[in-house]
């Protein structure tokens, strides 16, 4: 939208939408500080274990009993969706982002975080259906989506200390390579790329190896 | 235009020592970082959401999550970038969220009960535009809203998604195209 009369004219448009209006940067703060809700409870404590932020009035320590407990529920939760989508359950599209941003720290115990293993789950699910996709020759709208989504995931997990475990770090730039070839399957809708896709998948072996990580990483 | 993600604050270059400051307790640190990314992660927040509790919602998410895992960032990214890349995550799940519950119990209409127009163009093309941008698939939606609107560069918006460039540009490209065909009949009338 930068030369065309009319491409200028939608771009002056377009810059009402969801104008923003001044960001409450105080009130956001105040929330933060608090950080309620079960979810938020992990961060703020792993914050607060390690001093940052930390509140001299003790908020961390009366907050740590009830957090803890939720922190064991949510923890269970993710662990069965992860393992209901291995075993060959539908994706749900909506889940990258709640595995998120975890960035996927390495428990103490040096198993897999469980986050780490649930975004694992989900590009096994997601690269069960990719044969179907080449063969279709047709790249579904909704499965590049997931497909754009598990990239910034992976993205995410490769900047996280988890990352520098070598298999795992393999794994992550593999998945990186299958997802971005993916992505960009919509990109131009160039038949020619399904095909590029299929070769090299075929000839570096890249979904068996893929697949077979996956499956170990959350048997692990 | 909006100040580039890499030269967003004349702090960029202290970052690093901010940070620290930040991991070893200093909430002052904190609060400075908060301070210098917080503006632009609302405000892309709130271009994806359309909605001051949803960008509000997500900017603390973002923050707490941030905060939270501060030690696990290791710098590969600039933090402007790592941040970005959070709040897209973090919006994409409460947007879906959010789409879930607005089809149960919200009309659609609804959505568009904020008109924050005065940027004199046609009230009706806005309207329409505006219409027409919610209903893009959502890759081409936030590229668009990226480049056009908050005035991301090809490469940032490529970090941030971590796609090629080359990706970002076909996807705005596309976006441009949807828009184009489905304001057709307006921009017709509107350019005689």
């Amino acid at each position: 939208m930068n030369d065309d009369p009319i491409d200028r004219m939608l771009r002056r448009a377009a810059q009402s939408y969801n104008a923003p209006p001044e960001p409450p940067l105080d009130e956001m703060w105040d929330a933060i500080e608090r950080a309620p809700g079960e979810a938020r409870a992990q961060a703020v404590i792993r914050t607060m274990r390690r001093s940052p932020l930390r509140d001299p009035g003790g908020r961390a320590r009366r907050a740590q009993p009830w957090a803890g407990m939720a922190a064991a529920l949510v923890v269970g939760l993710i662990l069965g969706h992860a393992s209901a989508r291995v075993v060959g359950v539908p994706a749900d599209a909506s889940a990258p982002a709640q595995a998120t941003t975890a960035l996927a720290g390495q428990p103490d115990d040096g198993r897999r975080h469980p986050l780490t293993k649930q975004y694992l789950g989900q590009a096994a699910a997601l690269l069960i259906s990719l044969p179907d996709q080449l063969t279709a020759e047709l790249a579904d709208p909704g499965y590049v989506a997931r497909a754009d989504a598990l990239l910034l995931e992976t993205r995410l997990l490769l900047d996280a200390p988890e990352a520098a475990a070598p298999d795992l770090r393999a794994l992550l730039e593999d998945l990186e390579i299958v997802l971005a070839q993916v992505v960009r399957l919509e990109a131009d809708g160039n038949p020619m790329r399904f095909e590029l896709l299929r070769q090299a998948l075929e000839q570096r072996d890249v979904l068996p190896r893929v697949r077979d990580a996956v499956v170990h990483h959350i048997a692990e | 235009m909006e100040i580039p993600l890499a030269t967003e604050s004349a702090s960029r270059v202290a970052e690093p020592e901010l940070i620290a400051r930040v991991l070893a307790g200093d909430r002052v640190a904190a609060r400075e970082l908060y301070d210098v990314h917080a503006p632009r992660v609302y405000r892309l927040a709130f271009r994806l959401t359309g909605d001051e509790e949803l960008a509000r919602e997500s900017t603390q998410d973002v923050f707490v999550r941030a905060f939270g895992q501060l030690d696990r960032f290791r710098g590969e990214a600039a933090l402007a970038t790592w941040l970005h890349r959070i709040t897209l995550s973090v919006v994409s799940g409460l947007m879906r969220k959010v789409k879930r519950m607005r089809e149960r119990h919200v009309p659609l209409e609804e959505r568009h009960a904020i008109d924050h127009g005065a940027d004199g163009a046609d009230p009706v093309l806005r309207d329409r535009l505006h219409r027409e941008i919610d209903a893009l698939p959502e890759i081409y939606r936030v590229t668009l809203i990226m480049h056009d609107i908050e005035g991301y560069t090809h490469v940032e918006i490529a970090e941030v998604l971590g796609v090629a460039v080359g990706t970002c540009k076909s996807r705005l490209h596309l976006a441009r195209a949807k828009l184009r065909a489905a304001l057709g009949d307006l921009t017709k009338e509107l350019e005689e």
